[in-house]
Formats: C-alpha cells, sequence, structure tokens
C-alpha cells in the first residue's frame, strides 16, 4: 500500500483545488451511502487483509491489475470535483478532441460509455512501464527512476 | 398461483426432510449467490462497453486517426507509433477500417484476428503454423500495437520471450 501513496502524493491528484489532501478511499470507495457502499467496502476490506496475511504483496501484477482498474474507480467520486467536464478543474476550457470525447460519454453524441477510469488511466498511480508515454511525462518527472 | 406456491412449499419441504440443518448451508447459497451476481453486474469485467462516438460527423479528420487520438488515447497512440506497425505506416485503417463503413474492411474497435492479420500475414502464419501450430488469437503472443523493433521499450512479447 505504501508504494501507491508514494505515487499519489506526488501526482496532479495529490491535492484538490482547495490544497486538502485526497484521500484513497475519496475516489475508490463509492461516496453514496448505500448498498454499493456496503458491497464495495467489505469486498474490499476482505480481500486486502486476505492478501495482507496470506498474500505476497510485493508480487501484485500492475500490468493486468491496469486492465481492471477502472472496476475500483466509481464515475460519481470523480463527478465530486470535476462536475462540469467541458472545463478542466482549473475551469479552463478543455481541447476540442476532449469535448468530443466527453460528448460520447455523456451520450450526447454517440454512446460512448466507458468509466472515466477506462480513459483517463495513471491520475494517481504510475508504474514502472507507463512511465513512458508522453502524456505521464509530468508524473514520471517527480517519480524516482529506479524502484516500482 | 396458489398452486405454484404450495408446490414449492412441498419440494422444500421434502428436500429438507427431517433434515433441518440443511436450511442454512442453502441460505449461504442463495445468499453467495446474489452477493456474487451483484458483484459482477456492478463491477462488470470488460474494460470498455463498447459504443462508438460518432466519428462520421469529425469530416475535416476522416482517415486522420492519429490526429484527434493523440489526444483522446494517447497511450493506445504512442504505443501504435513506436510499433513496427507505426514506423511503417500501417494505419489505424488498415485493420480498423473507416468510420463511414466504406472499403472492404468493417469499422470496428476490435478487428477479428483472423481476419484482419491474414491479409498480410497469411505466408508467415502459414509458415509459423507448420513449425509451432497456432494459438486462439494473435495478440496473446504479439502485441497487435505493442509490437516494437527496440524490445526496451516494452515487455518483451510473448513470441520474443525464449521458452524456460
Amino acid at each position: 500500500m505504501k508504494r501507491y501513496e508514494f505515487e499519489l502524493k506526488r501526482s496532479s491528484h495529490a491535492v484538490d483545488k482547495d490544497k486538502k489532501p485526497i484521500t484513497c478511499e475519496q475516489c475508490h470507495i463509492p461516496r453514496r451511502a448505500g448498498i454499493d457502499y456496503l458491497v464495495v467496502k467489505s469486498y474490499l476490506g476482505v480481500r486486502d487483509l486476505a492478501v495482507h496475511f496470506f498474500g505476497d504483496t510485493k508480487d501484485l501484477d500492475r500490468r493486468n491489475m491496469q486492465l481492471v482498474a477502472r472496476r475500483f474507480v466509481s464515475d460519481d467520486n470523480c463527478r465530486q470535483c470535476h462536475q462540469d467536464l467541458m472545463l478542466t478543474a482549473k475551469g479552463k476550457s478543455i481541447s476540442p478532441e476532449g469535448k468530443k470525447a466527453h460528448e460520447a460519454w455523456l451520450g450526447k453524441d454517440g454512446k460512448g460509455r466507458r468509466t472515466c477510469a477506462g480513459c483517463h488511466s495513471n491520475m494517481a498511480h504510475l508504474p514502472k512501464f507507463d512511465r513512458r508515454y508522453a502524456v505521464n511525462a509530468a508524473f514520471a518527472a517527480k517519480l524516482p527512476p529506479e524502484g516500482e | 398461483m396458489k398452486k405454484l406456491r404450495q408446490f414449492f412449499t412441498d419440494t422444500l419441504n421434502q428436500i429438507t426432510l427431517g433434515r433441518k440443518w440443511l436450511i442454512i448451508p442453502m441460505a449461504l447459497a442463495v445468499l453467495a449467490l446474489a452477493y456474487f451476481s451483484y458483484l459482477s453486474l456492478a463491477f462488470s469485467g470488460t474494460r470498455c462497453t463498447w459504443g462508438q462516438a460518432q466519428h462520421g460527423e469529425v469530416t475535416d479528420a476522416q482517415s486522420d486517426c492519429y490526429a484527434c487520438h493523440k489526444k483522446v488515447t494517447p497511450k493506445i497512440a504512442q504505443d501504435w507509433n513506436e510499433s513496427k506497425h507505426g514506423m511503417l505506416l500501417v494505419k489505424c485503417y488498415v485493420c480498423h477500417g473507416l468510420p463511414d463503413g466504406k472499403g472492404a474492411v468493417p469499422f470496428s474497435a476490435k478487428p477479428d484476428a483472423k481476419v484482419a492479420c491474414q491479409r498480410c500475414h497469411a505466408p508467415a502464419i502459414e509458415r509459423m503454423y507448420t513449425k509451432f501450430g497456432v494459438r486462439e488469437g494473435c495478440n496473446s503472443c504479439h502485441g497487435f500495437h505493442t509490437n516494437s523493433l527496440h524490445h526496451d521499450a516494452y515487455a518483451k512479447s510473448v513470441s520474443k520471450q525464449k521458452a524456460e
């Protein structure tokens, strides 16, 4: 878990726009108190305990974890801060390509319904094999070149 | 309705006849099934429920997928750009087709590997088949986008790893 915390603190999602630190559960646990919350909270809790005591935390396959990562980031959580999808978090207008893609997500243009994390990967965590990507250059520069 | 309920209770009674403890594992099984089905429905395994954005409206960039996808899907675009296919300018539409639906290749985010690869690699596939046999889906060994000339950039694809 320390590795993920280390990466989060150096990512663009380290603090929100009021400079308050963003914590794990703000993204990974559904916000609405309901059956989603209960099921996800209990499932992740039991799994974390099981891995902590019986599994090898050093041996996590991040390449394969990334393929299912979007299942553990609820769209509602992203929308808590990113309410207007045509603006960045700092209030600037996004690129025309981005607008097109977000319109598809909203269902105005076609019906491309991936989840937020399906397109926006490496927002808070950056495994070593993703550091070569040009989009991740700013994030990768903040992480030490050696180590995971 | 009444008959159905009667039938249901009768069967349940017959199963648990004299074995009342059976009701506990049965209840547990039902609960487990409900829990599992909820989890699998709420967090489906497919990465992308594929419905297309309306590409047809992007008239100025009909065949230049890369210009837009460099921003919209940057990782996939860079993978392609650094791969053998990118270096030889085997462009997106060769395998994925064009969004207007014209041309021989159907427009698809996940092209059929058998058809798409056969178009160019038929002789090589035949040679490989006689030597090693063929596994389902070319992508599991030869990454479509990540098949690079310089293998330091990627984890080696399965086809390039030595048998250990």
